[in-house]
């Protein structure tokens, strides 16, 4: 079928809408469905990732003045935030603590919450590591206290005391 | 291998006669990483090689993949790749890779494991139709085997970390493949997409990420790794696929009351097409196997079996024939050995 609106690509979006009871359908290709505004993408689409960076970004631009694309980069596999907008994937598990601030917003968009509670390996946490964790994340902490960070504070305690939970349960 | 994948069919594939499945296959796949190594995106050649030996070891020691073979992608041909894609084995970006990578697969083809994909490691479980819960226990097993000797990439708050953020937490994306010829024949399949995009939930064509799709073929698969446990992805996922199947079987229902002479007109148009063309593309095929699909679901044709038909639509994909014939074929070449297959069958 082709698109009734353009008279050129293929209708692939089969619109139904319920008007006063009544059901009318509308074809249309995608590219007059974008034109009328209607929603065609499936969720969490690369767009969307990309647009969630962009926004990360923006609230990263405001703590950091300059440079913030090309530093930090990550210590373990030098990746920048700027490589990170090219490809759409971080280096290394380390990303995750190098570009915690781009990555909340980013992650609060795609996700459901920002906080795991699937699947633990057995082997996680060691207590070793999560005693050095912890001894990190109270250094963070109070690094955050006092530069009146208080969003940051409240993500810290939250998993100081979860890793203090599980180093208990261990 | 090969050969002995093309004289079987998958055992995913294979259903019993009597039921009638709109949900074909479920799969369940999960992402992991090494905590000592950067994402395969990042790694040295030498480091993928290493990430290679290591995952191999420790599959070795896995009940489902001690027995099993691996393939490195660089002794691969393009036919092979392809054919590993059409099996639903690897992924089109897997196979497109040129950097080291490998995949482990089982005798049976029921757990795959790539590495060196996005992820050091994406592992999946193939099952026939509904079968999502069965495919994460089975895959939920054989990753705490693997975890034992392997060092994941894991934190406390963003569970097993992944590449992309899209995949972290729990790394799991289970999918169910849905054949849903009345819904697109009513054009309900649009409201069903956006009904189920808003929560989380991806409906896609059988191939590929655009929503067109090729014999009414779709995948629906959560989108949210995060936040959620397995078991509630799992589960959701099962009950939204519950409903669309309720919907389409709805909709079959009104279907043959309503316009019994048009749907036993497109089967027989659909046969007749099959049975006398002698040129098929790989589309057009496709679609016409959906129609004996429906017509042997409804009972409203009794000339082809449902068996039949399943194994068509993995036979005469490019890369099959082509492993058929024993040589590589010209796009002509296989519509016309395409035609070939399907008249002999039919």
């Amino acid at each position: 079928m082709i698109c009734p609106f353009c008279n050129e690509n293929e209708a692939t979006i089969h619109f139904t809408e319920v008007i006063n009871g009544k059901m009318e359908e509308t074809h249309m290709c995608e590219e007059c469905a974008v034109k009328k505004g209607i929603e065609t993408s499936i969720p969490f689409s690369f767009g969307d990732i990309l647009s969630a960076i962009t926004k990360g970004i923006e609230n990263l631009s405001q703590l950091e003045n300059e440079n913030f694309l090309e530093n930090p980069s990550c210590s373990a596999c030098g990746l920048t935030l700027k490589d990170f907008i090219k490809q759409g994937r971080l280096g290394c598990p380390k990303c995750y603590d190098t570009f915690n601030v781009a990555l909340k917003d980013i992650i609060k968009n795609v996700q459901k919450s920002p906080n795991h509670t699937g699947k633990f390996p057995k082997i996680f946490p060691r207590d070793e590591d999560s005693k050095r964790r912890i001894a990190e994340l109270e250094e963070k902490l109070s690094q955050a206290v006092k530069n009146e960070h208080y969003e940051d504070c409240a993500v810290y305690r939250d998993e100081i005391k979860r890793l203090k939970q599980a180093v208990e349960s261990n | 291998m090969f050969e002995k994948m093309i004289s079987h069919k998958p055992p995913w594939l294979v259903t019993p006669p009597t039921t009638k499945p709109i949900a074909i296959s479920s799969r369940i796949r999960l992402a992991r990483n090494m905590s000592d190594i950067p994402f395969p995106d990042r790694c040295t050649d030498k480091q993928r090689e290493e990430v290679i030996l290591r995952v191999r070891k420790a599959a070795k020691k896995t009940d489902l993949l001690k027995n099993a073979e691996i393939l490195t992608l660089n002794s691969l041909s393009n036919v092979d790749k392809q054919f590993l894609v059409e099996r639903h084995l690897v992924s089109p970006e897997f196979a497109q890779q040129t950097a080291p990578s490998a995949v482990i697969i089982s005798n049976d083809e029921t757990c795959s494991l790539m590495i060196n994909e996005e992820d050091h490691i994406r592992m999946q479980i193939l099952r026939s139709e509904l079968n999502l819960e069965e495919a994460w226990e089975m895959i939920n097993k054989f990753d705490s085997e693997l975890e034992k000797s392997l060092p994941y990439a894991f934190s406390s708050k963003y569970g097993y970390l992944t590449a992309c953020p899209t995949n972290v937490g729990t790394g799991l994306r289970a999918s169910t493949m849905l054949h849903l010829p009345a819904l697109v024949h009513e054009h309900k399949i649009g409201s069903v997409m956006s009904a189920v995009g808003k929560i989380g939930i991806a409906v896609r064509g059988l191939y590929g990420e655009s929503s067109d799709s090729k014999g009414n073929m779709f995948q629906i698969s959560n989108q949210i790794t995060l936040g959620q446990d397995e078991k509630n992805i799992v589960n959701q996922l099962h009950q939204i696929v519950l409903r669309i199947i309720d919907h389409e079987n709805k909709l079959r229902e009104t279907l043959i009351v309503n316009k019994p002479y048009q749907i036993k007109n497109d089967v027989g148009r659909a046969y007749g097409t099959l049975k006398y063309a002698e040129i098929l593309t790989s589309e057009e095929a496709t679609n016409l196997l959906s129609s004996l699909l429906i017509g042997a679901d409804l009972q409203v044709f009794d000339k082809v079996n449902r068996a039949t038909v399943n194994e068509l639509l993995i036979d005469i994909q490019p890369a099959h024939l082509q492993k058929m014939k024993g040589k590589e074929l010209t796009a002509e070449e296989r519509d016309i050995y395409r035609a070939k297959i399907i008249r002999n069958r039919l």
